[in-house]
């Protein structure tokens, strides 16, 4: 039996959970009651985040990246894959939108604008004239 | 940029028992979570609700089980599965020896020594050897499940896909997922 299986953005991002919190937990042996206290939080706050069920606080987040010394793309694979989506494709139309509005009116700080746009998006600068 | 991603397969592997169950979450070849449950011996409300919270947390791309699991608590995995549209598979008990030592008859003791080898974050569960007399402990159904999971991951075997909505019975043979 042979499977072809195409994998689409939104299927990759499917895949992963958008957390594994609980993951790296456990890999540490530590318990829920001690991770909350490392943290600064209620366990059931710690039940919550390593389910989905709430996103943590930014000094949270902070806390957690100490705490395991992982980045937080790692920890929260699904949500880092979702935001990354979405977060580039409105650089893409950012750029088609300076394109548009640089082959009218052009400034320096315009071209500096697309320039790093372009370089952020891996594509080359287009000649707007 | 021309980057292949190999695809995430996550599986729920379950060694069932009347009143418990061992449980083990792997994603390709990591150990994302494992444990025990208990549940009420007879009660299938109470043992669909444990599974099916397991199934929403972890999201697998199947649940995975021994062969030779006792009736009642297959049907609740069935039940759980149809619910969350999560394809069963079942691997026969030969598959499992096999994966961890083909020609040689080993323990679940055995075995479960060598998931540990192969995950030492285990090794504080490992419970010591059984004596004559005495029952099986309970932490074995938790490595029965890992190694039932590690089975699977280690490629072809007997490995008889079962449709959520089917009797469990028939199955479609499926070798080459993992490649």
């Amino acid at each position: 039996m042979c499977f072809c299986i195409v994998v689409t953005f939104s299927d990759l991002t499917a895949q992963f959970l958008p957390t594994y919190l609980r993951t790296y937990r456990k890999h540490t042996g530590l318990t829920q009651t001690e991770v909350a206290y490392v943290l600064g939080i209620n366990r059931s706050d710690l039940w919550q985040y390593e389910t989905s069920r709430r996103e943590p606080s930014l000094r949270v987040l902070l806390a957690l990246q100490i705490l395991y010394r992982m980045p937080l793309r790692k920890l929260f694979a699904g949500i880092f894959l979702q935001c990354r989506g979405a977060t580039l494709q409105r650089l893409r139309r950012l750029r088609a939108r300076l394109v548009k509005v640089g082959k009218h009116k052009q400034s320096s700080l315009h071209m500096q604008k697309l320039d790093w746009v372009s370089m952020r998006l891996g594509v080359s600068t287009p000649a707007l004239l | 940029m021309n980057r292949r991603r190999k695809k995430v397969i996550r599986i729920l592997a379950l060694d069932l028992h009347p009143a418990s169950f061992g449980y083990a979450v792997v994603e390709n070849a990591d150990l994302l979570d494992w444990g025990l449950r208990k549940w009420v011996a007879r009660d299938p409300v109470s043992v669909k609700k444990k599974l099916c919270r397991l199934i929403d947390e972890w999201q697998p791309t199947y649940v995975l089980i021994r062969e030779g699991t006792l009736r009642r608590e297959y049907r609740a995995v069935q039940a759980a599965a149809r619910q969350a549209k999560v394809p069963i598979r079942e691997l026969s008990r030969e598959a499992v020896r096999e994966a961890f030592q083909p020609g040689k008859r080993l323990s679940r003791f055995d075995i479960a020594e060598r998931v540990v080898d192969r995950y030492p974050v285990l090794t504080s569960r490992l419970p010591s050897q059984r004596k004559l007399g005495y029952g099986e402990p309970f932490q074995v159904r938790m490595f029965n499940a890992i190694s039932v999971a590690i089975a699977f991951h280690r490629g072809p075997c007997d490995c008889v896909q079962l449709d959520p909505q089917s009797d469990g019975n028939v199955g479609t043979r499926d070798f080459d997922l993992l490649q």
